[in-house]
């Protein structure tokens, strides 16, 4: 123990300074040990309650739809006043409602409606919508939208340009989803590009939209392109074929994107006019559009024009000229067999070709 | 005496909706959750129809009604599913299934089917 | 004689001082940006909605890539389980790499498989594809079989990228065990950005000792072993906090290869996989991301926190010796190949913050512990040890030790809680009790192990360190010259569940 007395006097400071630090994350690791054993007890807690609701809600809501003798408005006063207290079980009702509401349709759907009103939960999330925390208004939009409930506009308005792109994007859809004239209005307010999710989240509700579709051509000359991409989308699923002309303008867009957005559109809608176009830009697009315009002429030319952009196809370009020799032997089988030999088997020796 | 229904779907509350209404409807329900566990069943048992999801834990929709029309080729299937997207509709109609109904369903359109496609048989 | 060694020790203790403070802040910083992009995810995913996603016909479409040797046990329960994946649009890709059983010949006949003629590309260089099969039966028609000669996972990873047909690559080990949603959550990301991402890594679970049911985790059960359950607070530490909190300043250098998704396009340009590395997995990331930086074009890596992706760990020492060996070789390898981004502030947060963090705390740390020992020992051997000294730095490193696993405790509670039972809680407290005495040494020597198996093996990793960003199919004939064998020994002991560790005695 003592064979250096002298130099343990010499520094103190680091010893004391290590004997703090240790004793302070003993201590903290205990308080956060505490921690763990509370969020434990507490998260158990929450969850037994949650099965127990869970149950109770199955069973009611089951009855509610499809029992003839249930008493409806006295079962409804009861179960609310009994079983949704807090917040939290709110959240729980909702939570089950949403999953009805997004399985059944028809005659269920309006008396799903009828239970949403029925235990309070309008009022609930319209509060949560005017509180500040983020999360929260972007689920009450979430639910209002879904359970296609309709609120006073002048809530929602503000909440397209809000910072949250999550409150955003519920904002967005709920408009999208009021039966309006005109559900893509909101689009000349975006200022910020759109997000693939939220154009896919935006696409499928104007699946279900029940009114006209709107002209989504009104947007081509938008200023952000994930709007005029988005809108090419939409033009294609809806057929709209009115609105060819405008897309042939955007095989020329400076933005390669739209650019190969519009030729994936007219593609589907199988319009003929592009393939002229598409041959006379072929040698000045990139490999990707390349591809693109290669598929096109797989699904809407012919071998005619294969051979007119042959010509620009750099050797070098191995994925181009695969491309190339597939769709060659797509339009002719018997021509290819032996280059495609020849292509499979002279992989290893690739010497001259820079990838 | 009462026509045998095995629902295989692995969402609880349209399992409990579907055993509610279609005991409603006076016919005697079996719920399977999964593609493993509906498969156990149409060993041990018989059936008069079979309403099947497509996305299935184990075993896949699809792989299922493979199964079912090879093993058990008079048991009409429906699918019950949220698939919109035309190919995979068109792919079931293939593989032999007997009605494709999607998700958000009507229960009283459902029955109506079940009741149909019953009475082809 | 006295006096220089107070000094020896003075000026020892304070380097062991404010390096103990540097990890003491890093592990602040990072303990406190996990909280907020944990609570963030948690909020931002609060409600389910992937109805529509499911829907969706504009989703990307994504070729799962799971490369096979010698799995003839599992191979067809693990194809069954991915062919159910929820997801509208996805083919799985099976990359048998020239394995010596029945793997190619029970995949032919359990799922009517047959030689398709289709040409494919060669975008990367790689050995030769003996076979492309696809199924002739339409529930399997998302399935299809590459049979090639052996070249190693980059190698088999690399014929996946030529022959598979989307443009979103979800890298997977056949072995492992995914959740249903794993594909629809690791693409959230990619949609959910107005930047580029070009890839998304999610965590990695321990599957040792669950149950597991036709490639489903069915309860998730705490490991009876204690290097297992060792493993688990080191995941928990790694992933929780550690990539969490990268996740948060976009300085991920690591998604692992067990489980990740990239766009394919990206992943083509920077060169794919470089079988020369051990690390391949890393050093991937770390090229693209150099690449995208380098070309100026803004970009993202995402991380999704939700247990995805279940994976055994070793339950052996041995096991568990060589594969940290390797991931030690595989990080110095990726920064001595990348050394050009240290300390570079053209690379932004990777210069200055990641690759410093990885030389000093993933490379450097293991490698001066291991030299406190030493010196501790040499003092023992002269008689100059203060046993109170001692006993208060040793005091100092436990606690610290004991507080970082238990601050990744309760990361694990306060987002997924997994291990539900109180009785594994307890245990898992008496893991990281015990872990720093045990575990700890032994993973530290296995590290260090790797330092020298690197300088030894040092001329046939030579040839590396030339290459850089360079065309990777340039070293041809360095591949050739690799014996098959000991790269196919590699292959079957090689989990890449690469992980990072904040390790904290030294």
């Amino acid at each position: 123990m003592d064979i250096l007395p002298t130099s343990f006097k010499d520094w103190p400071i680091i010893l004391e300074i290590n004997l703090v630090l240790g004793i302070s994350f003993l201590i903290l690791a205990f308080m956060l040990l505490c921690v763990v054993f509370y969020l434990r007890i507490y998260k158990n807690m929450r969850n037994s309650r949650k099965e127990k609701l869970e149950i109770l809600l199955l069973d009611f809501i089951n009855n509610y739809l499809f029992n003839d003798e249930f008493d409806k408005s006295k079962e409804i006063m009861e179960f609310g006043a009994r079983h949704l207290k807090t917040g939290f079980d709110r959240k729980i009702a909702l939570k089950q409602l949403l999953i009805f509401h997004e399985n059944l349709k028809g005659e269920s759907s309006a008396l799903i409606k009828e239970l949403f009103f029925g235990l309070g939960l309008y009022n609930f999330l319209i509060s949560d919508l005017t509180k500040a925390a983020w999360y929260n208004k972007a689920r009450a939009l979430f639910v209002f939208c879904h359970m296609d409930v309709k609120i006073p506009e002048e809530l929602v308005e503000p909440l397209i340009n809000s910072n949250r792109n999550e409150v955003r994007q519920q904002a967005i859809l709920y408009l999208l989803n009021q039966p309006a004239d005109n559900p893509l209005g909101f689009l000349d307010k975006v200022d910020r590009g759109l997000t693939l999710w939220q154009q896919i989240y935006m696409e499928d509700s104007l699946k279900n939209y029940p009114g006209d579709m709107p002209d989504f051509s009104k947007w081509l000359d938008h200023k952000i392109a994930s709007v005029v991409i988005f809108c090419l989308k939409m033009i294609a699923d809806h057929n709209q074929f009115e609105n060819t002309p405008a897309m042939l303008k955007l095989i020329d867009h400076p933005d390669p994107g739209v650019r190969q957005q519009a030729i994936i559109s007219l593609r589907k809608m199988e319009v003929q006019e592009m393939l002229p176009i598409l041959i006379h830009n072929f040698p000045r697009e990139s490999t990707a559009l390349k591809q693109e315009i290669l598929k096109t002429i797989r699904e809407i030319g012919s071998e005619k024009e294969l051979q007119l952009v042959a010509p620009s196809i750099n050797s070098k370009d191995r994925a181009l000229k695969i491309d190339y020799l597939r769709i060659a032997r797509y339009f002719n089988p018997k021509i290819a067999g032996s280059k495609l030999k020849a292509f499979n088997t002279d992989q290893l020796g690739l010497s001259k070709l820079s990838l | 005496m009462k026509k045998r229904i095995l629902v295989i779907e692995d969402n609880p509350m349209v399992v409990k909706s579907l055993e509610f209404k279609l005991n409603k409807e006076g016919y005697e329900v079996f719920t399977a959750v999964d593609g493993r566990n509906a498969m156990e069943q149409l060993e041990a048992e018989n059936f008069d129809l079979i309403l099947t999801d497509l996305m299935l834990p184990f075993v896949s929709g699809s792989q299922l009604i493979e199964h079912i029309k090879k093993q058990f080729p008079s048991i009409p299937v429906i699918v019950l599913s949220s698939a919109t997207q035309e190919n995979i509709i068109t792919d079931a109609f293939t593989m032999g299934v007997d009605d494709f109904i999607t998700k958000p369903f009507s229960p009283n359109e459902l029955a109506l089917r079940v009741k149909r496609t019953l009475g082809k048989i | 004689m006295e006096i220089n060694f107070n000094q020896i020790i003075e000026i020892a203790s304070w380097i062991f001082l404010a390096y103990g403070l540097i990890i003491c802040a890093g592990y602040i910083f990072s303990a406190i940006f996990s909280l907020i992009e944990l609570r963030d995810y948690k909020r931002a995913h609060n409600f389910k909605d992937e109805l529509a996603l499911l829907q969706s016909s504009h989703l990307p479409k994504i070729s799962v890539l799971a490369p096979a040797y010698n799995e003839e046990a599992n191979v067809i329960e693990n194809v069954r389980s991915l062919l159910t994946l929820d997801y509208p649009f996805f083919e799985i890709v099976v990359i048998n790499d020239g394995s010596a059983d029945g793997t190619l010949q029970r995949l032919i006949a359990n799922f009517d498989l047959y030689q398709d003629e289709m040409v494919h590309y060669t975008h990367i260089r790689t050995q030769k594809v003996r076979g492309v099969y696809s199924s002739k039966n339409t529930a399997y028609k998302n399935l299809k079989v590459i049979d090639k000669v052996n070249g190693g996972k980059a190698d088999a990873l690399n014929t996946g990228i030529n022959c598979c047909s989307h443009d979103i690559i979800c890298c997977i080990d056949v072995d492992c065990i995914l959740e249903r949603d794993a594909l629809l959550k690791l693409i959230k990301p990619f949609l959910n950005n107005t930047k580029k991402v070009i890839a998304s890594g999610g965590i990695i679970r321990v599957a040792n000792s669950c149950t597991i049911e036709d490639g489903r985790i069915i309860e998730v059960r705490l490991p009876d072993t204690f290097i297992a359950r060792a493993q688990i607070l080191e995941y928990f530490r790694a992933f929780l906090m550690g990539r969490m909190a990268w996740s948060r300043v976009d300085g991920l250098l690591l998604i692992s290869g067990a489980f990740g998704m990239f766009d394919k396009k990206i992943v083509i340009e920077a060169g794919g996989y470089d079988h020369n590395t051990v690390g391949e997995d890393m050093e991937l990331l770390v090229r693209m991301r150099r690449m995208m930086r380098e070309r100026k074009i803004p970009y993202t890596v995402g991380f999704v926190p939700d247990p995805l992706c279940w994976t055994e760990v070793p339950q052996s020492w041995k096991v568990l010796h060589r594969q940290r060996n390797r991931w030690t070789r595989g990080t110095v390898e990726t920064l001595t190949l990348h050394r050009k981004m240290l300390f570079n502030p053209k690379y932004g947060v990777l210069g200055i913050l990641s690759t410093p963090y990885w030389m000093f705390f993933e490379w450097f740390a293991p490698i001066i512990e291991f030299f406190g020992v030493l010196f501790f020992i040499f003092l023992m051997f002269f008689g100059h040890v203060n046993w109170m000294v001692f006993a208060i730095f040793f005091g100092v490193i436990y606690s610290f030790s004991i507080l970082f696993s238990i601050t990744a405790l309760f990361f694990e509670e306060f987002s997924f809680q997994q291990y539900k039972k109180p009785r594994y809680l307890i245990r898992l407290l008496g893991t990281a009790l015990l872990e720093p005495i045990i575990y700890h040494p032994f993973v530290m020597w296995a590290a260090v192990k790797g330092n020298i198996d690197l300088i030894r093996g040092k001329k046939s990793w030579g040839k590396m360190t030339r290459t850089g960003l360079s065309n990777p199919t340039k070293k041809k004939s360095n591949v050739d010259s690799q014996l098959p064998q000991s790269k196919a020994a590699e292959y079957n002991t090689k989990k890449t569940t690469n992980i990072s560790t904040q390790t904290s005695e030294h």
